[in-house]
């Protein structure tokens, strides 16, 4: 046997079981999601007796109150996102100056990041609860008379959803950004030394424009697991919360499937998800090759 | 960072109405959270459901991804560039975007009764595991297994004996966070599990939390999450050194 043949026959085979896992669990349904969406579809009938309905599905969806509330929640918690990334960048910065106990930081930042987000949800909702919640405790001990409505107001619910998310999420962005400072060549600290420029200096001018792919792919991921936010809302709030104030896109994809039984609207909705996440996954795609031609370019020379 | 754990804990031990009361400790240690938790819900079970559903598959769903990984670093075989790129395509496409029809398939196939949605789709492998190896892979010089070739090994005999040694390090970080990831798994469950029997025991809990929630008895639904919470912080707490330098030595090579 040559070769070339040998080394398909091998290529093909190590590779295949991804690819049947890719066939039947993502593009045949992904395709069967675009075909139902143009249908009117009851869950638990055939998808292929359902009715072709065109764009009705994307009409009433652009048209429907509660759609376009939902994307508004979905996306004001992405407010999430930036107060997280400059949190963890701070704390990065201040745990890499080889503080004392360092290692033992991290791990202690690490642990919200592994414990189950259906446990650290039932623990917010208490702790945010007007009667007996420790965080409105603690605000009345400071002197604050009237501690905020968190759990009933809807101009607060939100904000205990994105207090969860950063705090959760915080333990995991400050490893990757100490990873990256300390990838960073100490060459570039010993000249900055050298030209007499500060901490604070060398930090803006050296350390952030380093760290911009941590920061970049901090993003992108933010926003592509933000946009299917579900269990937070679901178990800390009932229903949509407050006033709507809660629930999100694929908490509206849910409950019209699987509690309203309209698979083909929920399909529709399912499909915009994607998009939304395609978009900004293919930018990262783009921007991430971009910067490897970059370095290759530069290596060449 | 870790007062809301310390609180669930403190909170647990609690009376009913003593939550009132200020003062972080329990006047009173009351253990009837726990007893009730235990009498209500086959925790046992859902704790072997969990483990069913996060231990094999990623054990053996890994092993598939490395395979993979190797054959798109180190085999160069027809086409290899553009089926990497199809199979990339796959996280792309967000798990909401596709669940109705997956749900659909299951069903269609029985398998809703049973344990099987959470099982199959990690059997065939991890795209972004996958994509990460691959990177690794590419660290890993040609006159390796070149050399090994001369020996007489084929493909599978070069992956079992040198690279599986040289990735064990990649392979077991991506591992873990797969497993924590599945362990913690929520929304999946909910759809693909109808049978009660054969809930994770993070639906389990969720469902015991929401039914003391209507009458808020907050030291019961604080039981229900130190429940869940204990057996990740015990393995955390065991393994912490070596997931934290884990993680940050996949971010690196990110």
């Amino acid at each position: 046997m040559s070769f070339r043949v040998s080394d398909n026959i091998w290529g093909y085979a190590f590779v295949l079981i991804p690819f049947i896992g890719l066939i039947v669990f993502v593009l045949i349904p992904f395709c069967m999601s675009v075909y139902a969406s143009f249908t009117a579809w009851p869950l638990g009938q055939r998808i292929t007796s359902a009715k072709w309905v065109g764009l009705k599905n994307y009409i009433s969806m652009f048209t429907n109150p509660l759609f376009r509330k939902s994307l508004g929640n979905t996306l004001f918690y992405m407010i999430g996102i930036p107060i997280g990334i400059v949190l963890s960048v701070i704390y990065a910065a201040l745990m890499n100056r080889g503080a004392k106990y360092e290692k033992v930081f991290r791990v202690l930042y690490y642990t919200p990041v592994i414990t189950s987000v259906v446990a650290v949800s039932f623990i917010f909702q208490r702790m945010f609860m007007s009667d007996g919640g420790t965080i409105n405790t603690f605000l009345m001990s400071l002197g604050i008379k009237n501690p905020p409505n968190w759990m009933s107001h809807p101009g607060y619910t939100k904000w205990v959803i994105i207090i969860m998310a950063v705090w959760k999420g915080l333990g995991s962005s400050i490893i990757m950004y100490i990873a990256g400072m300390q990838g960073i060549s100490s060459t570039y600290y010993e000249a900055a030394k050298i030209d007499g420029a500060g901490w604070f200096y060398t930090f803006r001018k050296i350390t952030l424009p380093l760290l911009m792919p941590v920061t970049f792919y901090l993003l992108v991921t933010g926003i592509i697991g933000g946009a299917q936010m579900y269990v937070e809302p679901r178990l800390i709030f009932t229903g949509n919360g407050p006033a709507n104030s809660t629930f999100t896109t694929v908490i509206h994809l849910y409950d019209n499937t699987f509690r309203n039984s309209k698979a083909g609207y929920g399909s529709a909705v399912a499909i915009v998800l994607g998009i939304i996440v395609f978009l900004v996954t293919a930018l990262q795609f783009y921007i991430n090759g971009r910067g490897d031609r970059v370095e290759k370019a530069k290596e060449n020379r | 960072m870790l007062y809301p754990f310390i609180w669930m804990i403190f909170t647990s031990f609690k009376p009913k109405m003593h939550i009132y009361l200020a003062g972080l400790l329990p006047r009173v240690w009351d253990f009837s959270s726990y007893i009730q938790i235990w009498s209500e819900i086959p925790l046992v079970r859902g704790f072997l459901n969990t483990i069913l559903y996060s231990v094999p598959p990623v054990v053996v769903g890994s092993f598939v991804s490395a395979l993979a990984a190797f054959a798109f670093a180190k085999i160069r075989f027809t086409g290899r560039n553009i089926l990497f790129l199809i199979l990339l395509s796959g996280i792309m496409i967000p798990f909401p975007s596709i669940m109705i029809p997956q749900f659909v398939l299951f069903s269609d196939l029985h398998m809703v009764q049973g344990p099987l949605p959470l099982i199959l789709p990690k059997l065939t492998g991890n795209v972004l595991m996958i994509f990460f190896l691959r990177q690794f892979m590419n660290y890993v010089p040609d006159s390796i297994i070149d050399a090994a070739k001369i020996d007489g090994c084929n493909y599978f005999q070069i992956f079992r004996r040198v690279i599986l040694h040289l990735i064990t390090p990649a392979l077991a970080a991506h591992g873990v966070l797969w497993f924590i990831g599945s362990w913690n798994d929520y929304l999946a469950p909910t759809i693909f599990i109808k049978n009660e029997i054969w809930q994770p025991v993070t639906v389990m809990v969720a469902k015991f939390n929401e039914q003391y929630a209507i009458n808020t008895h907050v030291p019961r639904i604080m039981a229900g999450s130190v429940m869940l919470l204990v057996p990740v912080l015990i393995i955390y707490g065991i393994f912490q050194r070596w997931i934290i330098e884990s993680v940050m030595f996949s971010s690196v090579k990110e």
